[in-house]
């Protein structure tokens, strides 16, 4: 299953990507994002609670960043599961920093997410939709983390 | 699945009481038929369970002056059944006759399958085009809400935290007015529908003057389409004219694909049926 979406923060491509430097800051952008702290071998452990209607599931999991700062790209392969419903997510995201004017960064995201187990069977139409509020939602509150 | 306590209060007062004590870790329940099922996929978490079985007065459907009242707690079955549906909202007892099976339809709930949301259950279309209203009670008050207004998006309501569906209330359909419900199942007969077409009008000396349509499964929540309800009102009936509006379908649905079918196939379906609906609905069949 795979996403793009694109947003344009108020902040200039090098401030961004200082301010990208803080995973667990820019985490907390993420709605649902719990607990996100540095792991034991260099990535991020936390959790992602994702709720539709009635339903709810909290992905418990970890993050690996890598950086390329000269071409602007960060890419984050996640892995995490509910135990409780029966099933987990794997994804490979992939977000890029392209100057609009210098003041004005995009971000490019694109992500390729695998649903396993009993999250699969909820539908992958219905997860993307859910996904895609939550990118939305995650470039809003990062354009108000950076310009304040 | 996690335990749970179960409450049966005998009135709507302890309800409201056990929703409050409980706030979030409480879920109401009605005929169980949807929470059971989530609640054993862990898809749904709860610590109390609020049943309304024992309350009195909710399973009751009554004639008033603005309407039929159907108790949120009236099973499936006994709408389909109710000689008091069949006179005065004929759309609503044929829509609940074909919802899954008997033995679903005797067990869950007209309150509790509205409040589940799921946008491809057969009621809401027709509820919509009734122009029904929902009594939603809180330990504050009381307040009616159109169908209309009540569905936000999957599985998601404008029913606010503490309150309880007591009870839908049906404006009765005029005796001139013509409705239908064509639901398309290509798999199964007790399926959910692909796409599914409530429809109702009235025509006067072969001109359209009330023309309401709703579709199920094909947005985020059932929804009116009152393009083509414009498209058709005030116009004379024609083949050309019905086709022509339920085009226009395309164009408002969002459908998701699923394995019923692609979001393409699904809107080119809900044109389709549409048309059908219009022309049965308008006398063109």
């Amino acid at each position: 299953m795979k996403f793009e979406h694109q947003f344009t923060v108020p902040a200039p491509r090098a401030a961004l990507w200082a301010a990208l430097q803080d995973f667990p800051r820019v985490a907390s952008c993420i709605p649902g994002a719990e607990e996100v702290r540095p792991g034991e071998h260099g990535d991020y452990q936390g959790s992602l609670r994702v709720t539709i209607g009635p339903m709810g599931v909290t992905l418990t999991g970890s993050v690996t960043v890598a950086q390329e700062e000269a071409a602007g790209l960060w890419r984050m392969t996640a892995q995490a599961q509910d135990r409780k419903v029966g099933g987990g997510a794997r994804a490979i995201i992939e977000a890029a920093l392209v100057e609009v004017d210098s003041r004005q960064t995009a971000l490019k995201i694109t992500a390729d997410v695998q649903l396993m187990g009993r999250l699969g069977e909820l539908g992958q139409p219905l997860i993307k939709r859910k996904a895609d509020a939550i990118f939305k939602e995650f470039g809003e509150n990062l354009a108000k983390l950076v310009s304040s | 699945m996690r335990d749970f306590s179960y409450h049966a209060p005998a009135s709507l007062a302890e309800a409201h009481s056990l929703l409050a004590q409980y706030g979030d870790a409480a879920r109401l329940m009605a005929g169980g038929t949807a929470l059971t099922v989530m609640l054993k996929q862990s898809l749904v978490q709860a610590d109390h369970l609020v049943s309304l079985q024992r309350i009195p007065g909710l399973r009751r459907i009554h004639l008033q002056s603005d309407g039929l009242h159907i108790g949120a707690l009236a099973r499936l079955r006994d709408v389909e059944t109710s000689p008091l549906v069949k006179e005065h909202a004929p759309l609503l007892a044929e829509v609940y006759r074909q919802v899954a099976t008997v033995r679903i339809r005797n067990q869950a709930t007209v309150g509790g399958g509205i409040v589940h949301a799921d946008p491809a259950q057969d009621p809401p279309p027709a509820l919509l085009v009734l122009d029904a209203r929902l009594r939603l009670v809180s330990r504050a008050g009381q307040r009616e809400v159109p169908v209309r207004e009540f569905f936000l998006d999957y599985y998601e309501t404008a029913l606010r935290p503490g309150e309880v569906l007591t009870e839908v209330i049906v404006p009765l359909q005029t005796k001139h007015a013509r409705a239908i419900y064509l639901r398309y199942t290509p798999r199964t007969q007790d399926d959910y529908p692909t796409v599914s077409v409530a429809a109702l009008a009235r025509v006067e000396r072969g001109v359209c003057r009330e023309m309401r349509v709703a579709l199920g499964a094909a947005a985020p929540t059932a929804l009116r389409i009152t393009a083509v309800e414009e498209a058709l009102r005030g116009k004379r009936v024609s083949q050309a004219a019905v086709r022509r509006a339920a085009a226009l379908v395309a164009e408002q649905v969002s459908p998701l694909e699923d394995f019923r079918g692609s979001a393409d196939y699904k809107r080119d379906m809900a044109v389709v049926f549409t048309r059908r609906a219009l022309e049965g609905v308008l006398g063109l069949g």
